[in-house]
């Protein structure tokens, strides 16, 4: 191996991917050193979530090129996590995610900066995430990739073609796994579907009926539900249930055990309680891996351009043999979350009476009985009769008031709509723009960098 | 870097104004809090959320769809309210498990360190190894460098004490360990593996722990396989390399940092793993595997499994005679560029719980039994009392209905499209209210009654493998098959024995718990009949009649419609004698050619290493001639393997020679991975109660991170298994 000689580099694999160019590349791809170092510099990533996913795709992301990084977690570290977070050790115990994560991976990552944030996701401001070129996802739950997703749809804007201004686009990668299978996929709001647009991807998931909880119990489940939903609150009258508490899961487990003597059902076992009360998904380190190495890798590919990227939904199953799909979903383009909604002009005088019965007359929207909110303010509700009252009085007043004197933004109406003879109620999200206002300077500017 | 990145982050803190008009900070938390804490309460309250518009201050931008879900009936399609898993809680567990010290808890299996001194020295002389100078010697190809002095007896410490490498006072087995051991104890290996036991369960788990892996090469493929299976509580490892820590390696090994430069790789990455699980038994070997794989064929034969990574063909197919001839299972993994592959070499893995996702359950209602039969009848499904009607659980409907069609019909049941309808028509007819879940689940199941009888065709070939014909060297897996042949053409009449467990169903508890009986007779039954005879097979090829468990004939039994065979061929025989009409016809595959491409090119690529010595794209400023030179080694392969007329785009050649044989640490994450993965299955399969197969996967290759949909190469191009 004839020049090692020439400079040992940290870079020495990466660089064969930055610095050289190729044929089969994004559109974007420059290469060079100083493409090298922009991402060193200029791309910050935050990795939201410091579990079995998160781990990997800090440890993934401080070894592809990337030093800004920064996580946000809000769960201590368990033993249970263990056996896939391996970033954690059992002296770990007790300690928050994110703090222990960023800390390792930093003390063997040299150059790596990584901020920790021990909190809730809600508890940041939105400028926070906006701070970040890109976002990673490596949750469990569907509300907070919700919740980011529509943080991070909230910063898409459009033009008055309805098509989406590049640089309010903010990439996402979003990895998941349960058992042996996962996905890994590339979200680019107002490009690419959101996740609100796939939600119905998420399999619903099993409730049990009460009545069969109550009545005609036939499974190990059933008992275990039973005990945990019902019989709980008999005995304890408003003492919430914490699953986190080992003796209130041992009460739920032990009456479990007796309604299934009861019954002649076989199968209660403490491990299952625990699994059905807790919904615990299985979780395994390969997987993980796999799926967080996917979602380094096209985030590298985003900053880079070094590939192309996933378009835009891989799942990933190893339970029976080992497949792979990639699948390209569309764009719902009447997504509440982050489709452009009803471009609606109006003058500045318009009052909010007035406004409601436009939307009545509005070709594309035909809403009747409106109600409408704004930044999570209720300007008119319809109902019930207490909220009617209590809004009624913004009627009469000019909507551009209403709404803070902004020269535009975002309100949504619910009303029904005819369609047939059929009426259904209707959300919609309308992008309210009002004439002859001037713009707010730094608006604009965007589409020039 | 992507221009939108840039620009994005040049204008950030202007573009933070806009995004904060839009709400206000805590806004969408306190929306959030609010969803959270009616969804526990849904089970009371849901009728009347549904009937009233939102009550709280609410919509806002991103939320809008969180507004629906909670106050819209209309969006039921998007709704997530049911289905959502619960939020994790806010606050973690107050306090750790630690039961009090527990010396007979299960612990994993504790080696005295001095015997390990003793095992690793044998092997020293088995190798011929100058181990008083392990500083000095230099690494050169052939040479053996064990570093097994008792500083390093460490790595083979007893399982569950820790004893960092620098710190020469834990080598004394003093406070340190001490202190390490007693606080490990303290964990029951249960919680820490709590999340995947829940999917292989306590028997995978004490296969996985019973395994002994040697991988070759720890580079980032490597160690990353490793991590995977020290982090489940795989029995032990021993990691093999030859190599020093460069600093290159610090930019794509986590298991390394800069302390490590200079120092032996397979000690650094070691230290590393150890840390990770101490009860697993981590060992290193400073040596290359070539040399191993030259010198000491018999060295590979104490594992249960190879895991060689990053070998070039020719090493490859030496491996692969000597693990194949010793019977060890080996998995190959490599990384390059940014596609890579991972390839199972096993002369066979059979497969008793293969757990597929989808499988029809086994309730026999198109071939009744006599005893459920007689139950059915036991009930009356005109019943008066309507809530006894509804109660009825399908299985007995469908028994019943399929019984009476098959007296009016000549004993056959209904077959054509038409048949089914009616059949189905007939069930409706049958329904009194129109809230009737049992028949509902009564005309979804009727697909059921239509099956045909029998074994399926994948049963069959398994049971008319050769292998079948068992004689005293024939694996208990084969001698339960042969008890299963016998089963079937006698007392079984030409089904399987019956698994034993039914779907949950509408019905009333007694009449539920009555059929699961029903069933779980049978299916004992049928146990004890298959027991006999594998009791007696055992006994006439001269083997102990009980040698085979009771549990592992049960799991049989209940899994015999499931059973797997995976075989794969030697690598040789796939370099040497591809399948060409498949190669011939995937190449040209507009799906699948790139997969094809990188399947030939990297065999290519160690056929131009062996003929220039560094791989084409290696070093910089050759670029262009090592180009043409891999696209003449690739013409010329192509050639001799008898692909002809095809070629490979200049496009993928280039992207070849561009990678350079970079071991990028994503693409090694990503094939790590999956190798760790194989090598659970593969190590708690055979007997083991374990979800464990390899399905379909002999050869993958990896540039999914290309985002194609037909990333994998197609089994049958390299054709390895045979189910």
């Amino acid at each position: 191996m004839a020049d090692t000689a020439v400079q040992p580099s940290r870079s020495r694999d990466l660089d064969k991917l930055l610095l050289r160019p190729g044929n089969l590349v994004g559109p974007s791809f420059e290469p060079g050193p100083e493409l090298r170092e922009d991402l060193k510099e200029y791309a910050k990533v935050l990795v939201v979530g410091a579990g079995g996913l998160g781990c990997e795709l800090l440890k993934d992301l401080a070894l592809s090129g990337f030093r800004e990084l920064e996580v946000i977690d809000m769960d201590r570290i368990e033993v249970s996590n263990l056996n896939r977070q391996f970033l954690f050790r059992l002296e770990d115990v007790g300690k928050p995610k994110a703090e222990v994560a960023a800390k390792r991976v930093m003390e063997r990552v040299s150059g790596v900066n990584i901020v920790p944030h021990f909190c809730r996701i809600e508890d940041k401001e939105l400028s926070f995430f906006s701070n970040f070129s890109i976002i990673a996802l490596g949750l469990d739950s569907i509300e907070a990739r919700s919740y980011i997703n529509a943080v991070v749809c909230g910063f898409l804007e459009y033009d008055s073609d309805d098509n989406p201004l590049e640089e309010t686009v903010k990439p996402m990668v979003d990895g998941g796994t349960e058992g042996f299978k996962g996905h890994a996929r590339v979200i680019m709001p107002g490009l690419t579907p959101c996740f609100e647009c796939t939600i119905w991807l998420f399999p619903p998931q099993v409730k049990f009926p009460l009545c069969t909880l109550a009545e005609t119990p036939r499974t190990a489940a059933h008992c275990i539900e039973y005990a945990h939903l019902i019989k709980w609150d008999e005995v304890h009258s408003g003492k919430a249930f914490d699953p986190d508490d080992p003796k209130h899961m041992k009460w739920v487990y032990d009456e479990a055990v007796k309604r299934a003597e009861l019954f002649g059902i076989p199968g209660v076992t403490y491990s299952l309680t625990q699994g059905v009360v807790k919904n615990i998904i299985p979780a395994i380190a390969s997987t993980n891996a796999i799926i967080s190495a996917a979602c380094a890798m096209e985030t590298l590919k985003i900053a880079s351009g070094c590939s192309k990227t996933l378009s835009n939904y891989l799942t990933y199953n190893g339970a029976e043999g080992l497949h792979t799909k990639v699948t390209e979903f569309v764009k719902d383009k009447d997504c509440l979350v982050c489709g452009p909604g009803v471009l609606v002009e109006l003058d500045s005088s318009l009052t909010l009476e007035k406004f409601i019965s436009l939307l009545e007359e509005h070709p594309k929207l035909q809403l009747s009985k409106a109600s409408i909110t704004h930044r999570g303010k209720n300007l008119y509700m319809q109902a019930p009769p207490v909220l009617e009252e209590m809004t009624r009085s913004n009627l009469s007043q000019p909507l551009f008031e209403l709404m803070g004197k902004i020269s535009k933004d975002v309100v949504h109406a619910t009303g029904t709509v005819k369609k047939n003879d059929t009426k259904t109620s209707s959300l919609r999200k309308l992008r309210v723009v009002f004439k002859g206002v001037d713009e707010v300077a730094d608006m604009d500017t965007a589409g020039g960098a | 870097m992507n221009r939108r990145t840039r620009s994005l982050h040049r204008s950030s803190p202007n573009r933070a104004e806009p995004f904060l008009k839009y709400l206000k900070p805590g806004a969408l938390a306190q929306i959030r809090d609010s969803r959270i804490s009616a969804r526990s309460h849904r089970f009371l309250s849901i009728a009347q959320i549904r009937s009233s518009p939102p009550s709280s201050p609410s919509s806002t931008p991103g939320q809008s769809t969180v507004i629906a879900m909670d106050g819209f009936p209309c969006f039921s399609g998007r709704m997530f309210g049911p289905r959502c898993p619960q939020r994790k809680k806010l606050v973690a567990s107050k306090s750790v498990l630690f039961p009090s010290q527990n010396p007979s808890s299960p612990v994993l299996d504790a080696a005295d360190p001095i015997i390990d001194v003793f095992s690793s020295r044998d092997r020293l002389t088995e190798f011929q190894i100058d181990s008083t100078n392990t500083n000095t010697l230099p690494a050169s190809k052939v040479s053996l460098l064990m570093l097994y002095t008792t500083t390093l007896v460490c790595f083979a410490a007893p399982s569950r004490v820790v004893l960092p490498l620098a710190d020469p006072d834990s080598i004394n087995g003093g406070s340190t360990s001490q202190i390490f051991t007693s606080e490990s104890e303290m964990v029951e290996p249960k919680t820490k593996y709590d999340r995947q036991l829940r999917i292989w369960g306590e028997q995978g788990q004490t296969a996985l722990e019973k395994a002994s892996i040697c991988l070759l090469n720890c580079g980032p493929t490597g160690s990353e396989t490793l991590k995977n299976l020290v982090l489940g509580g795989v029995g032990s490892i021993t990691v093999v390399d030859g190599s020093k820590v460069e600093v290159g390696d610090l930019g794509n090994n986590f298991m390394v940092d800069e302390s490590c430069v200079g120092q032996s790789k397979a000690k650094s990455v070691c230290a590393f793993l150890q840390e990770l699980n101490d009860a697993v038994k981590a060992k290193f070997i400073e040596e290359y595997p070539e040399a191993l794989i030259e010198t000491n064929p018999s060295f590979f034969s104490q594992f249960t499994l190879v895991v060689a990574t990053q070998l070039v063909e020719d090493s490859m197919i030496k491996l692969d005679r000597i693990c194949r001839e010793a019977n060890v299972m080996l998995v190959f993994a490599r990384s390059y560029g940014l596609t890579g592959l991972v390839r199972i070499s096993v002369k066979e893995h059979t497969i008793i719980e293969s757990k597929p996702d989808h499988f029809l359950d086994d309730l026999r209602l198109n071939n009744p039994w006599p005893e459920l039969k007689r139950f059915a009848e036991s009930i009356d499904l005109d019943v008066l009392d309507p809530v006894v009607h509804k109660h009825i659980p399908y299985v007995v409907i469908l028994v019943k209905m399929a019984l009476e069609w098959a007296n009016k019909h000549g004993g056959s049941l209904p077959s054509t499209r038409e048949e089914k309808k009616e059949f189905k028509e007939l069930l409706k007819a049958k329904m009194t209210a129109a809230d009737e879940d049992n028949y509902k689940e009564a005309i979804e199941a009727s697909f059921k009654v239509f099956a045909p009888r029998g074994i399926s065709s994948d049963l069959r070939q398994i049971i008319d493998d050769k292998s079948a014909e068992v004689n005293i060297n024939s694996s208990d897996f084969w001698v339960m098959v042969a008890a299963l042949k016998e089963f079937i053409k006698n007392e079984g009449g030409g089904e399987a024995p019956l698994e034993g467990s039914i779907p949950d169903m509408t019905s009333s508890t007694e009449c539920y718990v009555n059929l699961q009986n029903i069933y779980l007779a049978k299916a004992e039954a049928d146990f004890l009949a298959i027991e006999q005879r594998v009791r007696n097979i055992l006994k006439k090829i001269g083997k102990d009649p009980s040698s085979i468990s009771k549990a592992i004939i049960k799991s049989f039994c209940k899994n015999s419609r499931k059973l797997r065979i995976c075989r794969y061929r030697l690598i040789e025989d796939e370099f040497n004698s591809p399948l060409l009409s498949e190669l011939q016809k995937y190449i040209t595959d507009e799906d699948y050619s790139v997969a094809v491409g990188f399947y030939i090119l990297l065999r290519a690529v160690d056929r131009f290493a062996a003929n220039y010595n560094s791989f084409p794209g290696q070093f910089d400023g050759a670029m262009d001639e090592d180009i043409s030179r891999l696209k003449t080694t690739a013409v010329g392969l192509l050639g001799d393997l008898g692909v002809n007329g095809s070629t490979l785009t200049e496009d993928l050649i280039s992207e070849i020679c561009r990678y350079g044989a970079a071991e990028l640490h994503v693409v090694a994450a990503f094939v790590g991975g999956i190798a760790s993965q194989e090598v659970i299955k593969i190590s708690s399969g055979d007997l083991s109660f374990s979800k464990a197969w390899i399905g379909g996967s002999s050869q993958l290759f990896c540039h999914l991170i290309w985002g194609l949909s037909k990333a994998f190469l197609p089994h049958a191009v390299v054709a390895g298994i045979r189910q």
